[in-house]
């Protein structure tokens, strides 16, 4: 019996597909069975994050209205063998051609052959968000650095909060660790104290996340990129290892790094 | 109404000043003397080291006077050396109370109910209370509380809050952090200054006719 965590921020354009495609591949890669739901019904963005645009044949509302069967919509990520599957949503409806039952079922289904069922959740609180959340367990609330992203994920967390998804954990996204040191960006500090939930990671503006995203290759998988290294041990700790949050300076200065290198010091 | 009651011999009653001990002077003096023995050893020391007036209603003759008096100062009790607070003084309505009703005291109304919400308020919550709500936890940006009484947030005060929402000006709004994005009290709005920084101590903002809202620190000391 696998979980079911929904991916989700009220905002758009805080990360949350980017978010979904990487911990997905994150966990493929650390072995785990996994399946990503895209519920953004008439705005599918999660095939083209994962380089799986050109090989869908059915979607989610297909399986739900049983013009297929759930198998069949399925598709592999041929990076990991018989490990990664997208359930894509369909391009021509609308929200409202799925129910929050069905995506209960379609949940429930989905976790008996996976470790981790992770559903990306369309931007606003309306049917598509109801969707999202209707079979999740767990669920991950990404935000940026914003004001307007952090009262949206405040808002989000009330509402998972209302739906009974009990303690979200927060991913802050695109955190530029220079700004925040000039006092010009919100600090880590000042969005966990407004949302008061568990910081599951930090991710930091990473301009590699662009070339991915268009290349269809999560950064997950760029062993250079920074933001590659915060998913994945957003990853890990996933699944239920202690990982700590990395170190988001960038200028070190040599006492630090000697510091390190020896041991002691953060 | 009295503190003298004719079933009272002797009645005790602790002053800013220190003890003042009625005494019924139609009552016989023995009695009263008893009755001041028992109430003092009742109190177990308590007394001890405190000032005291002996006050007689109608006034007590000196014997009577001198015998209580000895018993006082048994008790280790210590006479006060200026007359404490006469008795047509505590009978009369509080000055306090008074002079700060012309300075527009709130009156709570008797059954004005006080609502306990242990939870914080999130971006997008609403409520509305009847009378006073305290709130144990965040009133975070984009939430609302509304109420016809006081609020107080016993946290972060980040959204907007209404105290007297059905027109009571005399609503106050505490927070422990107040750095709402509105303020209103009655008919009066008001929004934080631009680039105001966080101040580490609890606030309070009252509304005047004249003035509108007045926010000042928190004194605990000062009644309102």
């Amino acid at each position: 019996m696998g979980e079911v965590i929904v991916v989700t921020s009220g905002k758009g354009g805080v990360g949350k597909t980017t978010t979904t495609a990487n911990i997905g591949t994150g966990l493929a890669a650390l072995g785990k069975k996994v399946v990503l739901v895209d519920t953004d019904i008439g705005l599918r963005n999660l095939d083209v994050v994962l380089g799986l645009e050109n090989r869908i044949v059915y979607d989610i509302v297909d399986v739900t209205e049983g013009n297929c069967r759930l198998k069949q919509a399925l598709i592999k990520d041929k990076r990991f063998d018989d490990r990664l599957f997208l359930l894509p949503a369909a391009q021509t409806k609308d929200k409202t051609a799925i129910s929050e039952q069905q995506m209960k079922d379609l949940c429930a289904t989905l976790k008996q052959d996976f470790d981790f069922v992770i559903i990306d959740c369309p931007a606003g609180i309306e049917q598509g968000f109801k969707n999202a959340i209707a079979g999740a367990e767990k669920s991950l609330v990404v935000t940026t650095p914003e004001v307007a992203a952090v009262r949206d994920a405040d808002r989000i967390i009330g509402l998972l909060e209302a739906a009974e998804l009990p303690e979200p954990q927060l991913i802050i996204n695109r955190i530029r660790p220079a700004m925040v040191k000039q006092g010009d960006m919100m600090d880590i500090d000042d969005m966990i104290d407004i949302l008061a939930v568990n910081l599951l990671g930090v991710v930091p503006e990473d301009e590699k996340i662009v070339v991915s995203t268009n290349k269809g290759e999560p950064a997950v998988l760029d062993q250079e990129s920074r933001a590659g290294e915060a998913y994945r041990n957003i990853s890990r700790r996933l699944t239920g290892e202690e990982v700590p949050l990395m170190n988001l300076e960038v200028n070190e200065n040599l006492v630090s790094r000697l510091k390190k290198l020896f041991g002691f010091g953060k | 109404m009295s503190p003298q009651t004719v079933q009272q011999l002797v009645n005790i009653k602790g002053t800013p000043n220190g003890l003042l001990i009625y005494c019924n002077g139609q009552a016989d003096p023995k009695a009263l003397e008893i009755d001041l023995q028992t109430k003092l050893e009742a109190g177990k020391g308590f007394f001890k080291g405190a000032k005291y007036s002996i006050y007689g209603k109608p006034p007590l003759d000196p014997s009577t006077l001198d015998k209580l008096h000895t018993i006082c100062t048994e008790h280790g009790l210590t006479p006060a050396e200026a007359e404490i607070t006469p008795p047509q003084q505590a009978v009369k309505p509080r000055p306090k109370v008074k002079t700060s009703k012309t300075t527009g005291r709130r009156q709570h109304s008797e059954n004005e109910q006080t609502h306990l919400l242990q939870r914080s308020l999130r971006s997008g919550t609403k409520e509305t209370y009847e009378g006073n709500v305290v709130i144990l936890g965040d009133v975070n940006p984009g939430a609302e509380i509304r109420a016809t009484g006081d609020i107080l947030v016993m946290g972060a005060l980040r959204g907007v809050a209404h105290a007297g929402c059905n027109g009571n000006i005399n609503a106050v709004i505490v927070a422990y952090k107040l750095h709402p994005s509105q303020l209103r009290i009655a008919n009066k709005i008001a929004r934080s200054p631009e680039g105001l920084a966080e101040r580490p101590y609890p606030e309070l903002a009252y509304a005047t006719e004249e003035d509108g809202i007045i926010i000042e620190k928190y004194n605990p000391n000062k009644r309102r």
